[in-house]
């Protein structure tokens, strides 16, 4: 059986809250390697959950997710963070950038827990700042750069470590227009260097910038 | 077996990419390494930060966030500038003691003749002769004086003065070094020489020398004949019984008295080393019946020295750790709520792929970083006090080392079970559940 880079089997996900809460529900879904996909959907619909999911920073309650052909159930906690260190880039819609360091810094603390040495770490964020087109800005820090340059750093940070996946969850929910369409612009030139990216939106104009869209509503994959 | 992606990544190296727009065309990274597949990469070994990076990694809160940091290190501060200093100030004042203990003679052990049994009035168990010369060998003995008492022998200022009015002076041959033995030096003239022992000279007590109002060229009447005084003792405060003495020629007076028992045996320690002597004395002097040796001590005013010093050491220990205590709750305190603030960032390290013994790690090195810095902040605030107060007080200064060592590896201890909870909590969020509390 050939399997897609990223594949869901008949995918669950109940949180334990009271009522319990079903956030996915048998969940089937295939992104190809190297595809650019945004997952669509109205807040509260199942998407984050979707992430954390594919991302491996949960676990699903039941079904199969397939990562570059691992089931993902059969991964101890180790194995889960080694395989999200070397393996895969997150962006987030608040950036998380350790205020008191420079972006260089921030974007080098992204390939900490890869092994690398501290000059190779440092190298790598210098070309990936330059891929995002903010080399001239390394120096500063966080509270020195703008919303959408914050976000940039962060996607250097997400791509520095050369991850097969890269996952966003809502990078420009927090930026306006001209400044989100640069970050997807990043994310798009990120995908042409091989990265499978997946983009979790709710904003319909901003998925149909991607190649593919997967619609979820009420914890259910619709289109 | 390569990696699809990988090769992808590479084959579209020289493609121009869009970044930013209007941005400059985007440079690709040479793959990490080999590239591996995710099957491969879960099976490889536990990768472990470099030292390096775990100590950038664990002072970055408090570098960030560098007053509150302080303020809790503060609270470890007060509690070792507790401990320094209530060890130090006691420290100082027993040095103080001991000198001027020291200056008077107290590192003295005094050896007497025993009795037979427990009563008083029991016969006396004389000391040998060879006494003197055996104690002389003990190492750590650096002086030994044996006195003669001249009991029936009494002192005058001449002989004009009735019998009756001897002044409770007391006339004793004194063999030995008694200016080194007693640390004591002469308010005027000399003490006996080798033409001087065999001639009717004397050495008088300061006591002594006032009560008789004679000082060095004066004559004193002792035992119906005249003795020159070729000098006079400075005041012993701890040894009063030399005080009131005329110490006679030691050749000429025993061959006057022959056969005089040793009355006592004075002897010197080394500095510190009183106790040690004390335990061997009664032996050394009478190995064949050291019960029949009574061995006193201007030295037990040290014991009475170290009995308050280590009545006021309990106390500060007790104090000091009471701080240290008030101290590692502000630690605990600090930590859990940088725990707290920190949530995203826990999320964020997890997503980047730290461990939870890392995560754990992280902030527990972060709290003994915070124990450490107020341990050094501690140790140097408690020498301070201690240095001002031996100053105003015009003491010598002295901290025990083991204090200035052990500051801050206590600090560092009280800040890890600070540290413990607050980090095991960070270590076991959930990632999604940390990424979710911003």
């Amino acid at each position: 059986m050939r399997l897609a880079h990223l594949a869901l089997r008949q995918v669950s996900k109940v949180y334990p809250t009271k009522p319990p809460l079903h956030a996915l529900r048998d969940v089937n879904l295939d992104i190809e390697r190297g595809e650019l996909v945004a997952v669509v959907g109205p807040s509260g619909s199942g998407k984050t959950t979707l992430l954390s999911l594919m991302g491996l920073l949960d676990t699903p309650t039941a079904g199969e997710v397939w990562i570059d052909g691992v089931e993902a159930s059969g991964l101890t906690e180790a194995q889960r963070s080694r395989a999200r260190s070397d393996q895969i880039g997150f962006v987030f819609q608040q950036f998380y950038l350790l205020s008191s360091l420079t972006a260089r810094e921030n974007v080098a603390t992204g390939m900490l827990y890869q092994g690398l040495a501290p000059t190779e770490r440092r190298a790598r964020a210098d070309a990936a700042l330059e891929r995002v087109g903010l080399a001239a800005r390394a120096s500063h820090r966080p509270g020195e750069l703008s919303g959408g340059e914050q976000q940039r750093v962060a996607i250097a940070r997400a791509i520095a470590g050369d991850p097969a996946v890269v996952f966003a969850d809502e990078p420009t929910g927090a930026l306006d227009q001209a400044s989100g369409r640069m970050v997807v612009d990043c994310l798009r030139a990120a995908n042409q260097t091989g990265a499978t990216v997946v983009v979790i939106t709710h904003d319909l104009g901003l998925a149909e910038l991607f190649d593919r869209q997967v619609h979820v509503l009420d914890g259910e994959v619709t289109g | 077996m390569k990696n699809p992606l990988r090769r992808s990544a590479r084959t579209s190296a020289n493609q121009p990419a869009k970044a930013g727009g209007s941005q400059e065309d985007t440079q690709v990274l040479a793959p990490i390494a080999v590239p591996a597949p995710l099957n491969e990469i879960v099976q490889q070994r536990r990768r472990r930060l470099r030292p390096m990076d775990v100590l950038a990694t664990a002072t970055l809160g408090p570098r960030t966030r560098l007053v509150r940091a302080s303020l809790s290190a503060l609270g470890i501060a007060i509690g070792i500038a507790a401990l320094v200093a209530l060890q130090g100030i006691p420290a100082s004042q027993q040095a103080e003691f001991r000198a001027e203990l020291d200056r008077q003679g107290a590192n003295l052990i005094v050896v007497y003749p025993g009795h037979e049994s427990a009563e008083p009035d029991s016969a006396v168990i004389p000391l040998p002769e060879t006494a003197p010369a055996m104690v002389g060998r003990i190492a750590p003995v650096t002086g030994v004086l044996a006195r003669r008492d001249l009991a029936d022998v009494l002192v005058y200022r001449n002989n004009m003065i009735p019998a009756g009015q001897s002044g409770s002076i007391s006339a004793a041959i004194a063999d030995g070094d008694l200016l080194g033995t007693l640390n004591v030096n002469l308010a005027e003239g000399r003490w006996f020489d080798a033409a001087s022992r065999t001639v009717p000279t004397a050495v008088l007590g300061n006591g002594a020398a006032e009560r008789l109002g004679v000082g060095v060229g004066a004559r004193i009447w002792v035992d119906n004949r005249w003795w020159a005084v070729i000098g006079v003792l400075e005041r012993m405060e701890l040894a009063q019984e030399m005080d009131s003495t005329a110490f006679l020629a030691p050749d000429y007076a025993a061959d006057l008295y022959p056969e005089q028992p040793l009355a006592s045996i004075y002897v010197e320690a080394a500095h510190g080393k009183a106790g040690a002597v004390r335990l061997v004395m009664a032996a050394t002097v009478n190995p064949a019946n050291p019960r029949g040796v009574e061995v006193a001590g201007l030295s037990d005013y040290y014991a009475a020295g170290e009995l308050v010093d280590d009545m006021f050491r309990t106390l500060s220990v007790g104090l000091g750790a009471l701080a240290l205590l008030i101290g590692g709750i502000g630690i605990a305190n600090t930590m859990v709520v940088a725990v707290m603030e920190r949530r995203g960032e826990v999320g964020l390290r997890r997503a980047m792929g730290a461990r939870t013994g890392q995560i754990a790690l992280q902030f527990v090195l972060e709290a003994a970083f915070i124990g450490f810095a107020g341990g050094i902040m501690g140790v140097a605030l408690g020498a301070y006090a201690t240095f001002l107060y031996t100053s105003l007080g015009d003491m010598a200064f002295a901290i025990p080392w083991w204090v200035v060592a052990a500051g801050p590896g206590i600090s560092v201890v009280v800040g890890v079970l600070a540290g413990l909870y607050p980090s095991l909590k960070a270590a076991r969020l959930s990632p999604t559940v940390a990424l979710r509390a911003i």
